[in-house]
């Protein structure tokens, strides 16, 4: 006489008898206790129990009858010993097949691109034909090269696994897509029927026609890798000597050395540093960007260059974010404006109603190599770099009988005090004597060379109807501030002797 | 050496082959898969076919739907993915290849 148990088998209830309960309790266990941790062993092991309790259904008739231990080892043998089980387990399998864009060239007209590009979609063939005939309409037939681009780049699905790869996973297919498809097959083989001899020879001539474009089209790819290498060499070179070597002789932008500028333009030397540094990320990513992509169309090495194009492109940001910090330190220092007019002096006009004015110096434009930025020039003087300004002249209408000439400083500062200091260190050297006036065509600043905008004009008031008499190509050396002159020398027309008219303006007499 | 070993070494390559092959040609319970390859000489522990069995739905390339059974539990009906059908056509083509190159070996 033996213990019976009531167990639920697969949600069905059975009587076992202890030796029966026992076998399949261990049986059971060595189960779960392998796939207590697979992902889906639950489902196999509840499988296996309605299995069991199925087998054990049509061995056992009634429902009274009790299981015993014959029925349990009869039903281990049918499904096998845990280890036959486990060990027939697959390893890790992975059934997913990752898409990819292939050209289908199965289903071509021409290149297989919109088949491809169909498969990868999901979309019907017939479908993504009709789009791009709109789309080459409306983008006036760039689409037309952006196939033959497609065509060249992007490969055949030749293998089954590409084939594979090339339509994915399935796509949830509704109602209306299958019927799309299914009225699209049968035009496709009533086409079929008319004409696969055609298709053969329009395949193997597109065939031809392919071979000789891929070929043309690596030929295109490695030039125009070689012109970006080309390129983004000779721009990076020039950047580095740019910022970081003085007097670097051999490229092409070699007169602007911002090593020597930046600590003019800069209050502090340590910012400089990290100026140039940015200044180099900024300038320089985008060419190191062309070099990165010259390199791949030459060498077409698979390494996933993403992660590095990120990281230039974040340098590049982080240059950019420090350019406009740093620049908008510097602008607190220009903040506040200083103008002062110097005491007027007289000029005496001569005996024919004239005054004339001559200015000392070389022409502003001078081939050496000075940096000119707008009205300031850096220049060497004995191994240090100087701050030149150039002297502008202008002219007015005097409302008196004399010749009144002033001139008038300009600068900038962070506070008005600072912006005074600034202003009285512009040095500039003049001179009247009689009717003439000698000015020098430029002016300097005292002490540390800092610029702060500083502006210098000569201002000249004569009255109505008098005459200028002006140094041969004095507008070489100053700037003239009268339109009126510009104008006349555009004209080609050249001359020295000028008359003061009623609106303030000098005109031109011959 | 057990030929044995390399037998089922053998067999448990290509029983996955065999169970898309079975439900291409229509939707089976387990248990008429099983019956099927020992109908075919494939032979197979029952308890071998339930981890496989999951492990192919779960990889999308076998569905499957519940029906009720006189003799017993609800059973699972199994029927073939697309996916699956896709991921046989390939392997068709493995095994045509497979077959291939040992015949050429053989020769």
């Amino acid at each position: 006489m033996k213990r019976t148990l009531d167990v639920n088998i697969g949600g069905f209830v059975f009587h076992l008898d202890e030796d029966a309960y026992n076998m399949l309790e261990r049986y059971l266990n060595s189960l779960k206790r392998h796939y207590r941790n697979a992902e889906d062993g639950d489902e196999i092991i509840s499988d296996i129990e309605s299995r069991i309790a199925e087998l054990l259904h049509e061995r056992k008739s009634g429902d009274t009858t009790v299981v015993e231990l014959e029925d349990i080892n009869a039903i281990i043998n049918i499904l096998g010993d845990p280890e036959q089980i486990i060990d027939e387990e697959p390893t890790e399998v992975n059934y997913k097949i990752s898409k990819k864009l292939y050209r289908d060239a199965d289903n071509r007209i021409l290149g297989g691109v919109a088949a491809g590009i169909a498969a990868y979609l999901g979309l019907p063939i017939a479908l993504v034909r009709i789009l791009y005939i709109v789309f080459a309409i409306a983008s006036f037939g760039i689409a037309v090269l952006i196939y033959f681009i497609f065509w060249i780049v992007v490969p055949k699905a030749l293998t089954a696994r590409q084939k594979l790869e090339m339509r994915g996973d399935p796509v949830n297919i509704s109602n209306i897509e299958r019927s799309i498809r299914d009225e699209y097959n049968e035009v496709k083989n009533n086409i079929k029927k008319k004409g696969p001899k055609v298709k053969k020879d329009i395949n193997s001539f597109w065939d031809k026609v392919e071979n000789f474009f891929s070929g043309l089209g690596r030929v295109v790819v490695i030039l125009i890798g070689c012109l970006f290498l080309a390129i983004s060499i000779t721009a990076l070179l020039s950047i580095i000597g740019t910022l970081f070597i003085a007097n670097w002789v051999i490229i092409p932008f070699g007169d602007l050395h911002l090593y020597n500028l930046v600590p003019e333009l800069l209050m502090s030397t340590s910012n400089s540093f990290l100026f140039l540094i940015s200044a180099f990320l900024v300038a320089g990513i985008p060419f190191i960007l062309l070099l990165y992509a010259g390199l791949k169309m030459i060498i077409n090495f698979k390494r996933k260059g993403s992660l590095i194009v990120l990281s230039l492109i974040c340098l590049w940001i982080f240059g950019i974010v420090n350019i406009s910090i740093l620049s908008a330190h510097q602008v607190k220092y220009f903040s506040k404006k200083a103008v002062n007019y110097s005491e007027v002096e007289n000029l005496a006009p001569s005996s024919d109603n004239s005054i004339y004015i001559k200015c000392l110096g070389e022409k502003w434009n001078n081939a050496d190599n000075d940096i000119i930025l707008g009205n300031i020039k850096l220049t060497n003087r004995d191994g240090n770099t100087v701050i030149i300004g150039r002297a502008e002249l202008d002219f007015e209408k005097s409302y008196s009988e004399n010749v009144e000439v002033t001139v008038k400083r300009v600068s900038r500062g962070k506070d008005s005090d600072l912006a005074y200091e600034n202003l009285k260190k512009i040095d500039y050297k003049w001179n009247n004597k009689d009717s003439v006036l000698y000015l020098n065509n430029a002016f300097t600043l005292s002490g540390k060379q800092i610029w702060r905008a500083q502006e210098l004009e000569i201002l000249v008031k004569v009255p109505e109807g008098m005459k200028v008499v002006l140094d041969k190509n004095i507008h070489r050396k100053l700037d003239i501030n009268t339109m009126d002159f510009y104008n006349y020398f555009l004209e080609k027309r050249n001359t020295d002797t000028w008359i003061m008219g009623e609106n303030g303006e000098l005109k031109a007499i011959k | 050496m057990n030929a044995e070993n390399t037998k089922a070494q053998m067999r448990k390559g290509v029983l996955e082959y065999c169970i898309l092959l079975i439900l291409k040609k229509q939707d089976a319970y387990a248990s008429e898969i099983i019956n099927r390859l020992k109908d075919s000489q494939m032979i197979v522990v029952e308890g071998t076919l339930y981890p496989l069995l999951t492990r192919l739905k779960n990889g999308g390339l076998l569905a499957y739907r519940w029906e009720e059974s006189t003799q017993g539990p609800p059973r699972k009906y199994y029927t073939l993915t697309e996916q699956g059908d896709r991921f046989l056509k390939e392997l068709e083509i493995s095994w045509e290849s497979l077959i291939e190159a040992v015949n050429t070996i053989k020769n």
